[in-house]
């Protein structure tokens, strides 16, 4: 059985879920290929480097598997590991103003096949987008980017955030204006 | 997606991210065993903590039993003349107990180990005669500049410095290490107290449920001991200053929480110790484990 509650992108087996909460090696390992790649993009966008995401996630995945059999509703999973990811992310966070929070582009951009028509303007695309988004605060991408690719709502970021449900719709009104502001040029040209 | 405004930008946003999206690099996925090898490990750390609890427990019993007919020797004798004396064997068996009843801190809290909570309590409100930290619960002054920093701090520091010293290198090992506590009184929280690199994140959960985390956060610097206190969960935390910290300005620890983001420990809340012997920042995390708030108490020694 497939779970779809609130986002739209990390689609889990349930019955995985609750194999995976009884100790079953197996049924975690299927859950953490197929949830590897959400988990990972999300740490990628908030951190802004591959090195720190992959870090990050494995912290989250040691975190689920000791923890899953506390998870009394396989159907919250998604939800429930989301929340786990982004606390880690938030801890990582305090690394990256030390470090000037560098976001490196290279990591989140991958050169097109070379059958794309359009190369040079993915790119340029893509790129000027990834900038925009480094502007961002951190936690403020994780916003958008939770709402945004995984179609969670306003409510359900709150939780994951930890933060009034006003003031994630706030922070994302400010995201999208900033964003948009960084990107006019290009969208009014 | 709720508040969206249906505006081209914002659409165009929408899908020039699900494009990008679509164009990052996913690096080959660690083989799942180092998951379970990590629990494993830790877990494995973790009995380790608890057995020192126990060995720790089993220590104050053994204190209780020496200690309580010495004193009433002692009394008998007339050496015990004054009420501290007495009311120091009441704190060590009121401790003893506590450690017997909550597998109590096993090694001691340098600020608030010689206390149960409610003298903790008591001596924060009159911190600077007796020598307990001062308390920060999350303030909005996050990110102070090191020029704004109290002049006590700065001060004691630059006194500290002004005499040269060999950096002493930390001693202590490494270790990711995870330790889970359970409320004795309630079964219904738990603290999980991670020791990474360079600091030490607490969560607290609220386990009636499914889990539901209480708070997330955690604190700039090395692991030195957790245990249950006087009705809270502390976890003692210090943080060494070198010179180039406090040359650059750097050097109060930082503070990460879920819900206040990451903040610096405000130096008006650090209580500076007359004569500075270490530059080590002691802050005692007093976690109130019904609501998972928390108070850092922290001096400067």
């Amino acid at each position: 059985m497939i779970a779809m509650i609130g986002g739209v992108v990390m689609k889990v087996d349930i019955d995985l879920v609750a194999k995976a909460s009884n100790g079953d090696k197996d049924a975690f390992s299927d859950l953490y290929y197929s949830c590897y790649k959400d988990l990972y993009k999300f740490a990628l966008y908030t951190l802004g480097n591959s090195e720190d995401a992959a870090d990050v996630v494995s912290d989250a995945f040691v975190e689920i598997w000791k923890n899953l059999p506390r998870l009394r509703e396989p159907g919250a999973f998604g939800s429930w590991a989301f929340r786990i990811l982004s606390l880690r992310c938030k801890r990582e966070i305090a690394n990256l103003i030390k470090k000037r929070n560098t976001y490196n582009l290279d990591d989140l951009i991958e050169t097109p096949s070379e059958t794309s028509v359009n190369i040079e303007e993915d790119i340029s695309e893509s790129a000027s987008l990834a900038g925009a988004l480094s502007k961002l605060d951190p936690e403020d991408r994780m916003i958008v980017i939770l709402s945004v690719l995984h179609g969670y709502t306003n409510k359900e970021i709150a939780q994951f955030i930890g933060r009034p449900q006003g003031t994630i719709s706030s922070k994302l009104h400010r995201s999208y204006a900033k964003l948009r502001e960084l990107l006019g040029g290009e969208n009014n040209g | 997606m709720a508040e969206k405004d249906d505006s081209f930008c914002e659409h165009d946003i929408e899908e020039r991210l699900k494009k990008l999206d679509a164009q990052i690099k996913i690096p080959q996925i660690p083989d799942v065993q180092t998951v379970f090898d990590r629990a494993e490990k830790e877990k494995t750390h973790l009995l380790g903590l608890r057995n020192a609890r126990y060995i720790a427990t089993a220590a104050a019993v053994v204190l209780i039993c020496i200690s309580i007919p010495l004193i009433t020797v002692a009394a008998k004798n007339g050496f015990v003349s004054n009420d501290n004396a007495v009311m120091e064997a009441t704190y060590d068996l009121q401790r003893a107990e506590e450690s017997a009843d909550a597998e109590a801190d096993f090694n001691g809290s340098p600020l608030v180990g010689s206390s149960n909570g409610e003298d903790v309590n008591q001596n924060k409100n009159t911190a600077p005669e007796s020598g307990n930290g001062l308390s920060s619960d999350g303030a909005e002054d996050s990110y102070e500049s090191a020029g704004s920093c109290s002049l006590a701090v700065d001060a004691a520091l630059a006194d500290y410095f002004s005499v040269a010293r060999v950096e002493s290198s930390s001693s202590s090992e490494k270790t990711s290490v995870t330790s889970s506590f359970t409320d004795a009184v309630s079964k219904k929280r738990s603290v999980d107290v991670e020791i990474a690199e360079d600091s030490v994140s607490i969560m607290v959960y609220d386990t009636s449920g499914e889990s539901e985390i209480l708070s997330a956060f955690w604190v700039e610097g090395e692991f030195q001991n957790s245990g249950f206190e006087g009705g809270c969960y502390v976890v003692s935390v210090s943080k060494k200053i070198t010179q180039d910290e406090f040359e650059e300005g750097d050097y109060l620890p930082y503070i990460g929480d879920a819900q206040k983001g990451v903040y610096l420990l405000p130096c008006n809340d650090v209580y500076v110790n007359e004569k500075i012997e270490k530059a080590v920042i002691n802050m005692s995390v007093e976690i109130n484990v019904e609501d998972g708030s928390y108070k850092i108490y922290a001096a400067l020694e």
